[in-house]
């Protein structure tokens, strides 16, 4: 949906090779069309609309190769400086969404930011603030995604007034805070180990870890005691003592893996409720 | 019938894409090949050049070239064993000649293979010209010394004066690599194993790895001291002392084996780390003149 936005709003001139290329791509000879374009670059080296056109093309042929971390190198051969804001735009868009696609979510944010300081219409402003959204939940940032999204429902004036309102009110259930994830502190399931073993993995939700956890430093203690009452005070002070130090700091710096682990599971499961909620509300309000 | 029209119209757009591969057509140009490299096309350059490599009817000169800019973009993309297969394609006559035997020499030296190295690169004629003279001769160098023949580095370097700032500068490193050779030698791993043998970790700290040497000290010891304390305590049927026995014998004599092991080790690292830094001024040698 949102890649077809963006070839959508193109509307270059074409020359005869680039049809051809075109083709090649449409019917899967996806190197023979990556060469004909660039065939076409090489034909025409002065020609800067041409160029954005033909990169922007064969961006597809890597698309469809799912080669999408070599689009923004691709796309910084063009002198993005010399092109008409519709085109900037595209340049831009593509940019961001490969980089989403890649997962690289602050490139992302930073190639589709300069998009809303261009002369774009509402089809071209509505799918950089989707794709902007995406962004921001990916970001862990839903509140500035969910207040992106109503301002874009606000500021339509193809809406009525209650097709707004049931935007809106979407928009609310999807960004509801009751079920925005709760992002869990290293430092503090750290903090709650160091202070009772096991307490930073209950914090954390890992209850059998944290039961584990609990269990090693209580059974190294009672190996330090159970020496003590025999007097081999060596080895409680040697062998009991090492043991317990291993499991008491190894569950307090276990946070460090458990807390992101869990972390980024919740926020990747409520990011994909967004992405089938933003997808409804696209092709309820938005039809792009 | 539709098929057949679908059949006909991708023949006709495949035939136009290479639609004649002689060096008047862009696809059959090397400058547009160098364009494509330029541009880090480097899976339109593979493509089209192997392509142009199948095709019988593409002449020999143009064919060196098509080689040799393939192998560059496999080289730019860190595939060097697939980048020598093409390299090896060049052939004599090509001007390319010198940078293609140089970078699979190179290739070479990373595969400890030498001696086909240095063949390679011995058998390049260079004429008058002194620039590639001076540089088969310090490439020559490099690799006797990653041979470990200081020897015949000597007898090379031997009255070598070179006039280029790039090459000068690269035998410098190589002397300064031949001379850290000389003065590398292995520890003997026997004493190694003895020391060891006598404090636990000396062995180590003898080989130069001071922190392993200590870090086995402080496993060694307190296990013995525990396992003793438990015999005295409660006799040898004491599960503890049986546990923390069986764990000193096998830390001990495995501080031993790793001591002489850790001779072999410390001087493999430091002849790589050596060796390292010659392939180094080999590549860099090469890559400043050709580029």
């Amino acid at each position: 949906m949102l890649v077809l936005v963006c070839h959508s709003t193109s509307c270059f001139a074409s020359s005869p090779d680039l049809a051809l290329a075109d083709s090649l791509l449409r019917l899967g000879y996806l190197n023979e069309a990556s060469l004909k374009y660039e065939e076409v670059l090489y034909e025409n080296p002065d020609n800067t609309l041409l160029k954005c056109e033909v990169l922007l093309h064969k961006t597809q042929c890597l698309k469809e190769q799912g080669l999408f971390d070599r689009i923004v190198p691709l796309l910084r051969r063009i002198p993005i400086d010399e092109l008409p804001d519709s085109l900037k735009f595209a340049v831009y868009y593509e940019k961001s969404i490969s980089s989403f696609l890649t997962e690289q979510f602050e490139q992302a944010e930073q190639y589709i930011l300069p998009v809303f300081n261009l002369e774009i219409n509402s089809v071209q402003y509505h799918a950089a603030c989707i794709l902007q959204s995406l962004v921001l939940n990916e970001q862990g940032r839903w509140m500035e995604a969910a207040s992106l999204l109503n301002n874009v429902i606000n500021t339509d004036t193809m809406l009525s007034a209650n097709e707004k309102s049931d935007a809106v009110t979407m928009i609310n259930e999807l960004y509801n805070p009751s079920k925005i994830p709760v992002i869990r502190s290293i430092k503090k399931a750290r903090t709650l180990s160091l202070l009772f073993p096991g307490l930073g993995q209950f914090y954390n939700g890992n209850t059998g870890t944290g039961l584990l956890s609990l269990g090693f430093v209580s059974l190294s203690g009672l190996y330090i005691a159970y020496n003590i009452i025999n007097t081999t005070y060596l080895t409680a002070a040697t062998s009991g003592v090492y043991l317990f130090l291993y499991f008491y700091f190894g569950g307090a710096n276990q946070s460090s893996v458990l807390v992101p682990k869990k972390n980024t599971e919740k926020k990747s499961a409520y990011n994909n409720y967004l992405r089938k909620g933003l997808l409804t509300l696209n092709s309820n309000y938005f039809q792009l | 019938m539709k098929y057949l029209l679908l059949f006909l119209l991708l023949a006709c757009c495949q035939g136009k894409v290479f639609a004649q591969t002689d060096s008047a057509s862009v696809n059959g140009s090397t400058d547009f090949l160098f364009f494509l490299l330029e541009n880090k096309q480097l899976d339109d350059v593979k493509f089209l050049g192997d392509h142009l490599l199948n095709d019988k009817m593409t002449p020999q000169g143009f064919r060196d070239s098509v080689a040799f800019i393939i192998g560059e973009s496999l080289d730019e993309l860190n595939n060097d064993s697939t980048a020598v297969v093409y390299y090896k394609m060049v052939s004599d006559e090509s001007p390319f000649i010198y940078a293609s035997r140089l970078k699979t020499a190179y290739y070479e030296t990373g595969i400890k293979k030498y001696d086909d190295a240095f063949r390679r690169i011995d058998s390049l004629f260079t004429g008058d010209d002194t620039l590639l003279t001076e540089l088969k001769t310090l490439q020559l160098a490099g690799v006797s010394l990653l041979k470990n023949d200081v020897v015949a580095f000597d007898s090379i370097t031997a009255g070598f004066m070179p006039g280029n700032a790039v090459i000068n500068n690269e035998l410098d490193e190589l002397n300064m690599a031949a001379l850290q050779l000389q003065t590398s030698k292995r520890k003997s791993p026997v004493v190694a194993g003895l020391l060891s043998a006598l404090v636990p970790g000396l062995g180590k700290v003898y080989t130069g790895k001071k922190g392993e040497g200590v870090s086995a000290f402080l496993k060694v010891v307190p296990l013995a001291a525990i396992a003793l304390e438990n015999y005295s305590k409660n006799g040898w049927k004491d599960p503890q002392f049986l546990i923390f026995t069986s764990l000193f014998g096998l830390f001990y004599t495995g501080n031993i084996w790793g001591s002489t092991l850790s001779a072999q080790i410390v001087y493999d690292e430091r002849i790589n780390k050596i060796n390292h830094n010659i392939r180094v001024s080999l590549s860099m040698s090469f890559n400043k003149l050709f580029r």
